[in-house]
């Protein structure tokens, strides 16, 4: 197969080829083999730091084939490494899977009716308009061609409803092609060229050959398959060229006597724009429904849910990155498909870097942790920040067992176990107390509810500061105020969901109940002083007169309701404090919530002209060298003559007026390059004054690669300045 | 601004050569040359002593001082000299008047004040100002000689003036962008071009040059394949990588890929660099990673319709062999062959398959600006800072060989008519066929003997008053057989509008004139090639 390239790269005669085929060179082949004995071989010495992510130990199957690393100082052994590597792969399976089968409902709703729109459509409820499902997709045009994909497999493999021809901007190029690609879709044939307007052979003797784009042809198809639909999907109706598509709807609605035709429109804007875009003669030949894709933040809120906070993920996403990653969400992405990305990321980070993530691995079974955490492991867990606190608060009540903890390994391993129980529960009691808060907060203020995401409540409640938070007080006041009516279906639907609390909230909404019931039979409704409106309760003489008045009123039903208002309340508040606590109080937290902001934040969005800036105008951050320091220049803000010749000329570049003359920039870059020597005569065959010049070249011609200059077409040998740094 | 700018510096038309060229003549003859190089370091001594350089300095330069542009001032100085100059001493001193009536009708704009004073130097000393003088392309030599020494003083005093005032450097973003962006009633330099460089000597001298910096690269290049191990976990897990930062990665990720390839992957590279390169190479080339060279797959011409049939195959591919995926390396992804909306489109559409690792390198400063949010998405890419200050050798001169480095070695003679000059023409032309060859040489035939008839000097530009009428050209071209055909004759000039080596304009009548831009002895080298050839 490779018989062409055996040429290796290094010969350096691939270097100017457009593509090839990569051949490893013998050498390279060579040295894997015996990397390979050496990792299979179990005794390990001890390395360097800088040795253990040598790329040397990596070439064998499995964890290490995959490149993760021995981590501890390389003492970790390769048991451990490949526990590492199969708890990622278990894990996040398992998140990827319940994520996809969320995913895979959200648009289920969507799918369902448009499959049931296909199958009604037909010539007694449109007449001779043409049947049309506008979906309304949102924004995210990355999502749209999972949709239209899913609506294609909905409709022609489910529901088995007839065929579905999905169309793009990108096939709107001319009529001819749409129809081609129609055709295709819809008949399946494919016959490989279909760059000529072949007259595709009439199969039977009874039909004239045809052009390849003549719709006659799923008229042919048509009569094979009778009661099929024939489904026209447009995928981006803003993108695809208007006249095509008047001319697409046209031809569609003059077949609709012989094929039954329904055409599917996905827009991205909203139909206002849509219809602007068409002649109203084209409209008029419309006529269908609209279908509302789910929201984003309702698809991102049911993931979240499915893939963080469910007790079934073992790792949690730590407040400071989750906040990064819905940042990036909120202001930029949103794309569900990309937080699940982000988040994959987590978890890859996670167990490719942190050695003790082996835990997670082997949560459940304490003989397996036994097993598998060695002495290093232990040291490292020693070494935890989480630890000391721990063995503080031991240390008051159980002496004894701070010493153990500090000494015998055992000790901490069973530590380790409680302690991953204990973050379990605590997870699992977070889950369950955000959700009960959520429902509350959806009774009590839906509209907030519906504003603030519960994604972005996570990492203030992870920071245990949530309870202090406005939202919380709100949503805790207001509870208070509600009618008793409503008071009452909180209750019942608080005490349905799972938590310690909800006997204690079922009894309380029984008991409210009764109370209503008696108030009732009384004629009026239960009220709590909470009700009251404010302004009666805290005005001077005249108001204090009128609340009086209020409270009198109010019957022992009333008394008894605001008491239990009150104390309920109360103990809701308190059950949040407790389960709001930050999660830096537990032992071992490093090992259950990943919280690293760095990796994140650089890796999914780059910084291309920043990166590119802060290297050439401070080269001394990237080389790390003694001469090219920003600050140890002599004078300061001048341009050391020792920094690379490229970092030079970007540093006179940024100085330069917006058109640069070359032989300018060229002189200052001598002076600057040559520092006191370029006082000296010069002397045109000069070497070295040539060597400099050919390093100039170089440079501008990098300068314009990277896209900073281009020439200037006003004057000749002139430069166009492009950008400016920091701007 | 504009206009009021458009009437100070008067841009010497090129009809100004003859005297030029005069001058130049003397200069070089002029026994008194070394004198120059004494009046030098007088110079750049009342450059140092600014305050008190009554000599030069003169009331108006002080003010001046304080402004943020000292810098670029700095710069401009020999320009304006050279304008003044080029125009002689008697403009300078109208344009002394000319200012001093205008001064107070406006603000005081300090490109004008510059003027006014270098007007005023030359005013003052027109012996040591002269020397400044642009030099012409054949006397490029000696007008170096000249030119460089008198350039000195301008070096020495911006890196002292750094000393002195210290917010020069720090103006930044939109600060500086106003700034130097403001029309200012200057050029900012001289024709002076710099001293032609052979591509050989070039090479050469780059190949011999050590790098100072060479081991601090080296280890900077270490730190970077330490990652080594991450990048392909990364790419086992579905994501995509893109490398960016400055410096070239080209090294870094050919070493990369022997880990990729020691995996059992198969490895494509592409080099986006190259010029020529079509998304279509790329995937036929994936293609034959997955089937072997002689597949005997056809695809159809569209390219759509091919990526479709590619990812089929590739399905196929994944289900027989579940572990094994094909890696494709794109150096400079953003480089100008793949930077179609299209091309990257149907890149993501080709990564996005499990069964593709992209990993890729980019370098233009703006390369974000590629992706829409629906193919970045399909990229999935993992953003890797991989700054390696390795110099871009390789891109740069494959960049474009029709105006990237080569131009600039050349120099002079590139830069001064249209992109390509002569001497690229004549690359140009050996490539193109017999009928285009022809084609030029009628052109630059009855241009030069318009030229000829004209009487004017082998330094006189082509311009369109030596033009041909599109309609002659054509009947002429008709009648040697070069073409046969209105159509043929569009297509064959087409390819030399590409290469600039024909400009038009429609004149008053309304007929389109067509000309070489080049200057009369390079038209006469180009024909005796044609010729010859």
């Amino acid at each position: 197969m490779d018989d062409d390239s055996v040429l290796n790269d290094d010969s350096g005669s691939l270097e100017h080829q457009a593509c090839y085929i990569y051949t490893p060179t013998s050498e390279a082949l060579s040295l894997s083999t015996p990397k390979k004995r050496r990792a299979a071989s179990s005794s390990r010495t001890p390395r360097s730091k800088r040795e253990k992510v040598d790329p040397k130990n990596c070439e064998t199957v499995g964890a290490l084939g995959h490149g993760f690393p021995t981590l501890l100082r390389d003492l970790e052994d390769e048991d451990a490494v490949n526990a590492r590597y199969e708890a990622f792969h278990r894990l996040w399976r398992d998140v990827e899977r319940r994520t996809d089968d969320v995913l895979a409902q959200v648009n289920d709703e969507t799918l369902q009716s448009v499959s049931l729109f296909v199958s009604k459509a037909s010539q007694e409820i449109y007449g001779e308009k043409l049947p049309t499902g506008l979906i309304l997709t949102g924004p995210n045009i990355a999502a749209h061609g999972v949709l239209f994909q899913q609506i294609e497999t909905r409709i022609q493999s489910v529901d088995k409803r007839g065929r579905v021809a999905v169309l793009t901007s990108k096939d709107s190029s001319n009529l001819k092609n749409v129809l081609k690609k129609t055709i295709r879709c819809i008949t399946e044939i494919h016959d490989g060229f279909e760059d000529e307007d072949d007259i595709v052979e009439a199969k039977s003797g009874k039909n004239p050959s045809r052009y390849n784009y003549d719709p006659e042809i799923i008229h042919d198809w048509c009569s094979t398959h009778p009661g099929a639909k024939v489904v026209v999907a447009v995928q981006d109706t803003e993108a695809f060229d208007p006249a095509v598509l008047v001319e697409l709807i046209s031809i569609l609605h003059q077949y609709l006597p012989k094929i039954p035709f329904i055409l599917l429109l996905g827009i991205a804007t909203s139909e206002d724009i849509f219809y602007e875009k068409l002649p109203h003669s084209t409209i008029r030949l419309l006529r269908g429904d609209r279908f509302d894709v789910q929201r984003f933040e309702e698809s991102m809120e049911q993931v979240f849910e499915e893939a963080v906070l469910s007790s079934q993920s073992l790792l949690k996403l730590g407040p400071r990155v989750a906040d990064v990653i819905f940042e990036r969400q909120k202001d930029h992405t949103r794309s569900v498909s990309s937080f699940v990305m982000a988040l994959k990321y987590a978890y890859m980070s996670h167990f490719y870097a942190n050695a003790l993530s082996v835990v997670l691995g082997s949560a459940d079974s304490e003989e397996s942790l036994d097993t598998i955490l060695s002495d290093t492991h232990c040291e490292a867990i020693r070494n935890l920040p989480s630890f000391k606190p721990f063995v503080e608060s031991k240390i008051s009540g159980f002496p004894w067992r701070a010493r153990e903890l500090l000494t015998s390994n055992k000790a901490l391993k069973s530590a380790v176990f409680t302690a991953s129980k204990e973050c379990q529960r605590y997870s699992t009691n977070l889950a369950e107390a955000i959700n009960l808060f959520r429902k509350l907060q959806s009774i009590v203020s839906p509209q907030q509810a519906n504003e603030i995401p519960t994604y972005e409540l996570y990492s203030r409640i992870l920071w245990g500061e949530f309870t202090t938070r406005p939202a919380f007080r709100d949503a805790m006041l207001t509870a208070k105020k509600i009618s008793s009516e409503k008071f009452h279906t909180l209750l019942t639907t608080l005490s349905e969901l799972p938590s310690e609390l909800s006997e204690k909230l079922s009894t309380a909404a029984e008991k409210v109940q009764e109370l209503q019931s008696e108030k009732a039979a009384k004629g009026s409704t239960l009220v709590s002083e909470f009700v009251l409106p404010d302004s009666h309760r805290t005005t001077v003489k005249s108001g204090r007169v009128r609340l009086d008045e209020q409270k009198s009123k109010m019957t022992s039903q009333d008394t008894e309701y605001h008491k239990l208002v009150n104390l309920t309340v109360q103990e809701l508040e308190t059950y949040f404090k407790n389960k709001f606590k930050p999660y830096t109080n537990l032992f071992l937290h490093e090992v259950f919530f990943y919280d690293l902001k760095s990796p994140h934040s650089q890796v999914f969005a780059a910084k291309p002209r920043p990166s590119v800036e802060r290297a050439l105008s401070r080269p001394g951050d990237y080389l790390g060298c003694e001469c090219c320091g920003g600050g140890n220049d002599d004078d300061g803000a001048g341009i050391g003559g020792s920094q690379p010749y490229a970092a030079i000329l970007y540093q006179l570049y940024l100085e330069s007026p917006a058109l640069i003359g070359v032989y300018d920039l060229w002189s200052a870059f001598r002076m600057v390059s040559l520092g006191d020597k370029a006082d000296q005569e010069v002397d045109e065959d000069d070497e070295e004054e040539k060597e400099l010049q050919a390093q100039f070249y170089r440079a501008l011609a990098e300068l314009r690669y990277l896209g900073f200059v281009k020439y200037s077409k006003k004057k000749t040998d002139h430069l166009v300045k492009l950008a400016w740094k920091g701007l | 601004m504009k206009r009021k700018r458009e009437d100070i510096p008067p841009p010497p038309p090129p009809d100004a050569t003859p005297s030029r060229r005069s001058r130049v003549k003397d200069l070089t003859a002029d026994p008194s040359t070394p004198s120059k190089n004494n009046g030098t370091p007088r110079k750049a001594v009342s450059f140092l002593n600014e305050p008190s350089g009554t000599e030069l300095g003169r009331s108006p330069r002080t003010p001046r001082q304080k402004q943020i542009g000292v810098n670029d001032d700095g710069t401009a100085d020999p320009s304006i000299v050279r304008n003044a100059n080029r125009s002689a001493r008697r403009k300078s001193v109208r344009n002394m008047i000319q200012r001093s009536i205008r001064e107070d009708l406006m603000d005081e704009e300090d490109g004008f004040e510059d003027e006014d004073n270098l007007a005023q130097r030359i005013f003052d000393d027109e012996d040591a100002g002269s020397s400044e003088s642009e030099s012409d392309d054949e006397k490029s030599a000696a007008a170096a000689s000249t030119s460089t020494p008198a350039k000195k003083p301008r070096g020495r005093q911006r890196k002292k003036k750094e000393k002195s005032p210290p917010p020069v450097v720090t103006i930044e973003g939109p600060t500086a962008y106003f700034e130097q962006n403001r029309a200012r009633a200057r050029p900012s330099s001289t024709t002076t071009t710099l001293p032609p460089l052979s591509p050989k000597t070039y090479f050469r001298l780059l190949e011999q040059h050590e790098d100072k910096h060479a081991g601090d690269i080296e280890h900077l290049n270490s730190l970077h394949r330490a990652n080594f191990d991450q990048w392909v976990f990364e790419l086992s897990q579905g994501f995509n990588i893109l490398l960016y930062g400055y410096g070239s990665k080209r090294k870094l990720l050919m070493e990369f890929i022997k880990k990729e390839a020691a995996l059992g992957n198969h490895v494509v590279v592409v080099n986006g660099y190259v010029g020529g390169l079509t998304i279509r190479d790329i995937i036929n080339m994936v293609v034959n990673a997955v089937l072997g060279m002689n597949h005997g797959v056809r695809f159809g011409v569209n390219v759509n319709e091919m990526m479709d049939s590619v990812l089929q195959i590739l399905d196929e591919h994944r289900e027989k062999d579940e572990d094994k995926s094909v890696t494709l390396l794109v150096h400079s992804i953003d480089a100008a062959a793949l930077r179609t909306p299209q091309t990257q489109a149907l890149l993501a559409q080709l990564s996005s398959h499990p069964a593709i690792r992209l990993i890729a390198s980019s370098d233009n400063i703006l390369s974000s600006l590629l992706w829409d949010s629906s193919t970045l998405t399909l990229l999935n890419f993992i953003f890797h800072d991989a700054t390696t200050f390795v110099p871009y050798d390789l891109e740069i001169s494959a960049a474009d060989e029709s105006e990237g480095i080569v131009d600039v070695i050349t120099g002079g003679t590139a830069g001064r008519s249209g992109r390509s000059g002569a001497k690229g023409v004549k690359y140009v032309l050996a490539s193109l066929t017999g009928n285009a060859k022809n084609l030029y040489r009628i052109l630059v035939a009855t241009q030069l003997t318009a030229m000829e008839d004209d009487g004017a000097g082998k330094d006189k530009m082509g311009t369109e008053a030596y033009g041909i009428a599109y309609r002659t050209l054509y009947q002429k071209g008709l009648e040697e057989f070069v073409c046969s055909s209105d159509l043929v004759f569009k297509t064959l000039l087409k390819e030399f509008y590409d290469h600039q080596m024909v400009t038009s304009r429609k004149d008053l009548q309304g007929s389109e004139v067509l000309w070489a831009p080049f200057r009369k002895e390079e038209l006469e080298s180009i024909l005796e090639d044609i010729m010859l050839g």
